[in-house]
């Protein structure tokens, strides 16, 4: 190839990068944007969880319902503070909705001492038997199933069995905002 | 013919020695290997990149080598990792300063080498100092205190990484039966953090009993203690966030990757990272033994791979710029050899050289599309990037030529060229990734592939065009009565100097349209912006020189050496500034290498000049 050659080689390719960002030719590689991958939901591992009576559940059993996957502790004051919002939203939906109550407590008493200050509240929202309370005491799901060791911390779980959300920390689960968005996985 | 077999035969040879080695047979034999976790994503310095390509900057770091002796970048830090102990009696850290050993009382050392154990204990006794010198100005610092923070900070950063994954290391026991019991654990057996944390509640009841006590404590109350602080002194490692392995889990997290100790302290916890943390705990637990747990922990982890990552653990494995390095060496030495010889032998040797110089050429132009592939941007975005894409413009350049002249010089301007400035960006590499993120205002496509690439293109057939100013000149010393080939040399020299200010000029005035876009003005006397125009300038004057004949060939050649100042200075000199908004070059001691290089350049020019001036006067 000729100086000449080349030199109008590389001329043309100047004039073709300014072609491309022209807009009249596309040249992928000098797209200076990376993928946005939309974010996905997570899958819902298929886990047993023994409620406080004893018995085992699967939470497989609770598809097609929106379920709130929640880990607490009693000496925990968001948790504390938490709970009675979080039976109020369970009231608000008691057939779409599960609330799955975990305490990650290392006694019985621990947890029943709790329940018992949230006496009236628990009780009520016990009628619509949406509200289910389990107990991890050997820390194995929360720990070693979704990695929980902040609390509360709450997974939000579709009606296809995917999580959707996660909330760390206390929040108010009866406001309008997170009723809406709790609505709009109907 | 034979020539040809001779060409064909002396590529395979090429081939054999310098790329098959690169290919990983018997790698895997190991017990435990660690082939399969160098493509394991984390975030480092805001780039994804593999774990190989981290463990190696951090040995450089550490060092001053990407590979030990006895142990493989990913071999090392795996160690740190899973064996600290061990990992802190190696004698790791290059300390090259006396001033330095004698203030952390260190033994001299001939290979210069300490381990962390060494250098720990005493700059924990000077912490104090040290404190103060970091609030210091750095101006105000001797060399000596600045090599010595250096090395604190070092070692900060190697405990830190160590500490990554404290959660999942066996570094709790129980030694009171009593205290096994209530904590339903077994005395003798090792805990990991995770592990011995369920039992905090059990734990925090035993130490209730220590209140209102009086005398001596029992042994289930001091190992109570004992265990509390240990479990409290792992949980301040939760700052530990250097080993960013895993992936953003939540919408909220955009594209910030947490370490395993940010993933619980930070509430990120999901389904998925259990998995990723129980593979990473599986490593943890079976690096002593290896085996398949290892293997089957490892080969999970490295699932999570994207291809780009494989593709860079290639690249580090192959190192085609050092071999690119040697071969032109090689391509150099044979060159030289021939000049010795007549006839046959300096023929073979002289298509020997030529056919490693394209060997090189293939494998340096190799390394920038890789590069290019793999950083997804053009090959010039930093000062190390721009010394390889100068030097492999000036290969081609000479390999062209010597396709056309087909009389050694294009073989001599490549080789030379080509080393001279791979030996340059070697002094470039201990600063860490090559790979690094860019500025801001770099962070355009469009201008890197425009202006950037268009200036590097100058400075390259600039060095050429010197090159040839060089050969020129000592051409005319010893046989000045060839005029035919001084003639051709000359006319070489005034043409690639057209190109040199084409493409000078060209790249200027496309980092001034850069400039308006990016900081509001088309120029502003800044030094780098200063140094491309004394570049063109320099050009201009030269080649008006020769057309009003003010300048003879003599003249121009020595011109063109001169060229290569004005290049090194707009290119390196102006970075040494530290000032302007061009400032985001490096700005360390290269000072001296380039006053040594211009002196050189200009005893070089000068002395045959006047040489061959006074020689012709005289006949």
């Amino acid at each position: 190839m000729t100086i000449r050659a080349l030199l109008f080689s590389l001329l043309g390719l100047v004039i073709l990068l300014g072609l491309h960002y022209a807009g009249v030719v596309t040249l992928p590689f000098l797209e200076n944007h990376q993928e946005e991958v939309e974010w996905q939901p997570h899958e819902m591992p298929s886990v047993e969880i023994q409620r406080l009576n004893g018995e085992a559940l699967n939470l497989d059993g609770l598809k097609g319902k929106i379920i709130l996957l929640n880990f607490w502790v009693s000496n925990c004051a968001p948790c504390i503070e938490e709970f009675p919002s979080l039976l109020a939203l369970a009231q608000k939906f008691p057939k779409d909705l599960v609330l799955v109550a975990v305490s990650t407590d290392g006694s019985r008493q621990a947890i029943e001492k709790f329940l018992q200050g949230h006496g009236s509240s628990y009780q009520t929202a016990q009628k619509n038997q949406n509200v289910i309370l389990a107990w991890d005491q050997t820390l194995k799901l929360s720990q070693d199933h979704f990695n929980v060791m902040r609390f509360p911390e709450t997974f939000i779980v579709s009606r296809e069995f995917k999580i959707v959300k996660k909330v760390v920390g206390a929040s108010e689960w009866d406001s309008p905002e997170m009723t809406d968005f709790i609505r709009k996985l109907f | 013919m034979r020539q040809k077999r001779f060409q064909k035969w002396m590529l395979g040879v090429l081939l054999g020695l310098f790329i098959l080695p690169t290919l990983s047979w018997g790698k895997n034999m190991e017990v435990r290997s660690t082939e399969a976790l160098k493509e394991i994503p984390i975030l480092h310095e805001g780039r994804v990149k593999p774990l190989d390509t981290f463990a190696r900057v951090h040995l450089l770091t550490f060092s001053g080598r990407s590979t030990l002796k006895d142990q493989s970048a990913m071999d090392w830090l795996m160690e740190v990792l899973f064996d600290p102990m061990t990992a802190f009696q190696r004698r790791l850290f290059k300390i090259r300063s006396s001033d330095v050993i004698e203030t952390l009382n260190l033994p001299e050392r001939s290979d210069h080498r300490y381990s962390f154990h060494e250098l720990s204990s005493t700059l924990q006794q000077i912490s104090p100092m040290l404190n103060a010198l970091h609030h210091q100005e750095k101006e105000a610092r001797t060399p000596s205190q600045n090599q010595l923070l250096e090395v604190y900070f070092k070692t900060v950063r190697y405990y830190e990484i160590s500490r990554s994954f404290s959660p999942f290391l066996s570094l709790f026991w129980v030694e009171s039966p009593e205290l096994a019991r209530q904590l339903g654990v077994e005395v003798g057996i090792n805990y990991t953090y995770l592990e011995i944390s369920k039992f905090r509640p059990q734990l925090q009841k035993a130490l209730s009993s220590l209140k209102g006590g009086h005398g001596e404590l029992t042994e289930f109350q001091q190992d109570s203690i004992r265990l509390f602080h240990d479990m409290m002194k792992v949980e301040e490692e939760t700052e530990s966030g250097i080993f960013r392995v895993i992936p953003p889990q939540w919408k909220e997290d955009g594209a910030e990757w947490f370490s395993p100790w940010a993933v619980f302290h930070l509430g990120k916890g999901s389904p998925q990272t259990a998995g990723m943390i129980q593979a990473w705990r599986d490593l943890a637990g079976s690096y002593a033994q290896g085996g398949a747990s290892w293997d089957t922990a490892a080969q999970k982890l490295r699932s999570l791979s994207p291809d780009l990552l494989k593709l860079e653990v290639l690249y580090n494995e192959w190192s085609v710029f050092g071999k690119a390095l040697a071969l032109y060496v090689l391509s150099f030495l044979l060159l030289a050899t021939s000049w010795i010889f007549i006839g046959r032998v300096a023929s073979r040797l002289q298509t020997a050289s030529f056919v490693s110089l394209l060997t090189a050429g293939g494998l340096h132009l190799l390394g920038v599309v890789w590069r290019i592939i793999i950083m997804q941007r053009p090959p010039v975005s930093t000062l190390y990037e721009s010394i390889i894409f100068v030097s492999l413009i000036a290969v081609i350049f000479g390999i062209i030529l010597e396709c056309v002249r087909k009389d050694n010089i294009g073989i001599l301007i490549a080789t030379v060229i080509g080393a001279l400035l791979h030996f340059v960006a070697l002094g470039y590499t201990d600063d860490g990734d090559t790979m690094g993120m860019l500025v801001a205002v770099l962070n355009t496509n469009f201008w890197l592939a425009t202006h950037v690439v268009t200036i590097t293109i100058g400075y390259g057939c600039c060095f050429v065009g010197g090159v040839i100013g060089h050969i020129y000149l000592i051409k005319r010393l010893i046989d000045p009565s060839n005029t035919a080939k001084l003639t051709e040399i000359y006319r070489n020299m005034v043409g690639v100097s057209l190109f040199a200010l084409f493409f000078a000029l060209f790249g200027t005035i496309l980092g001034g349209i850069w400039a308006d876009q990016s900081w509001g003005r088309f120029w502003g006397w800044d030094p780098k912006e200063n140094g491309a125009l004394l570049i063109v300038l320099w050009l201009l004057w030269l080649l008006h020189g020769i057309l009003t004949d003010y300048v003879k060939n003599l003249g121009f050649a020595l011109g063109m050496v001169v060229t290569n100042i004005v290049v090194a200075l707009a290119w390196f000199g102006v970075n040494l500034l530290n000032v302007g908004l061009h400032s985001y070059g490096f700005t360390d001691s290269a000072f001296l290498n380039l006053a040594l290089f211009c002196v050189l350049e200009l005893l070089f020019g000068l002395t045959f000049y006047f040489w061959i001036r006074l020689r012709e006067k005289q006949s």
